[in-house]
């Protein structure tokens, strides 16, 4: 293991200094592949989530009728497009109710690609249906101590790219006050 | 990009929260989800356009999160 490459019980921190630092969160999410993309809509702050695999009531009251994916994705504030042969369908740039509309063509479908691109960690997913949503980070999400996307993963673990050239892999249900997650560039 | 309004500060602002009120990432993914419904149902804050306030939010955490997790 290499100084940029931090481990402990709950987590995994990995500092990207070139492709290959990239490999195992690509196996990780790679686990996405075949799965179905059964909702997609806007969470607080307007943020993309998508719901994959298989479906989970919630058992909390205060969830009454809602279900998430054994795999959930939250696109955590940062720019996005979803095209269709290389024509914009929809982006974060869009007003709301727009969005709220359009990303519907994504619900229902099979998620057919995933890659996370070196340098920036874009993130691009491909649906069977041909379209195709980018994730694309840029230097002013720095500023923030926000991650660039996030992945719930089945085994109550979760995938955060960013913020700067850094990805983790911890469990989800560690209480964020109590997390210990390196700031950027010190993995 | 972006041309409109930049979330990531909302985002944070939520994270906050979610961060003083002790929860995990998954109460937090919960918690977005149920203050979104908020809007959807008519309950607004009194921020700009209808924003939560940094207490209003953390009010909404404390009572979400209390619930959630009496049934967990």
């Amino acid at each position: 293991m290499s100084i940029d490459e931090t481990r402990n019980e709950t987590a995994l921190v990995k500092a990207v200094h070139q492709a290959s630092d990239l490999a195992k969160l690509q196996g990780i999410i790679s686990g996405i592949g075949g799965e179905r993309c059964w909702d997609a809509y806007l969470s607080y702050a307007e943020e993309l989530s998508l719901e994959i695999g298989e479906r989970i009531p919630y058992p909390q009251k205060v969830m009454h009728g809602k279900e998430h994916g054994s795999w959930m994705f939250g696109s955590r504030g940062t720019a996005w497009e979803l095209t269709s042969a290389n024509s914009l369908w929809v982006s974060s740039d869009d007003e709301e109710d727009v969005i709220r509309q359009k990303i519907q063509v994504i619900k229902d479908t099979t998620i057919t690609g995933i890659d996370v691109r070196y340098p920036d960690l874009d993130l691009i997913l491909t649906f069977s249906n041909g379209y195709q949503l980018a994730i694309l980070p840029t230097e002013d999400d720095d500023d923030y101590d926000v991650a660039y996307w996030e992945l719930f993963t089945p085994d109550k673990m979760i995938v955060e790219a960013g913020p700067g050239a850094t990805w983790s892999y911890s469990r989800a249900d560690i209480p964020l006050n109590l997390k210990n997650k390196p700031s950027k560039g010190s993995a | 990009m972006s041309k409109r309004k930049r979330h990531k500060p909302d985002v944070r602002q939520a994270d906050r929260v979610a961060q003083i009120l002790g929860m995990d990432t998954a109460e937090r993914k919960a918690f977005g989800r149920h203050i979104e419904d908020q809007k959807v149902h008519g309950n607004f804050g009194s921020g700009d356009e209808g924003d939560f306030t940094f207490d209003e939010l953390l009010a909404l955490g404390e009572e979400f999160l209390d619930e959630y997790r009496r049934d967990s």
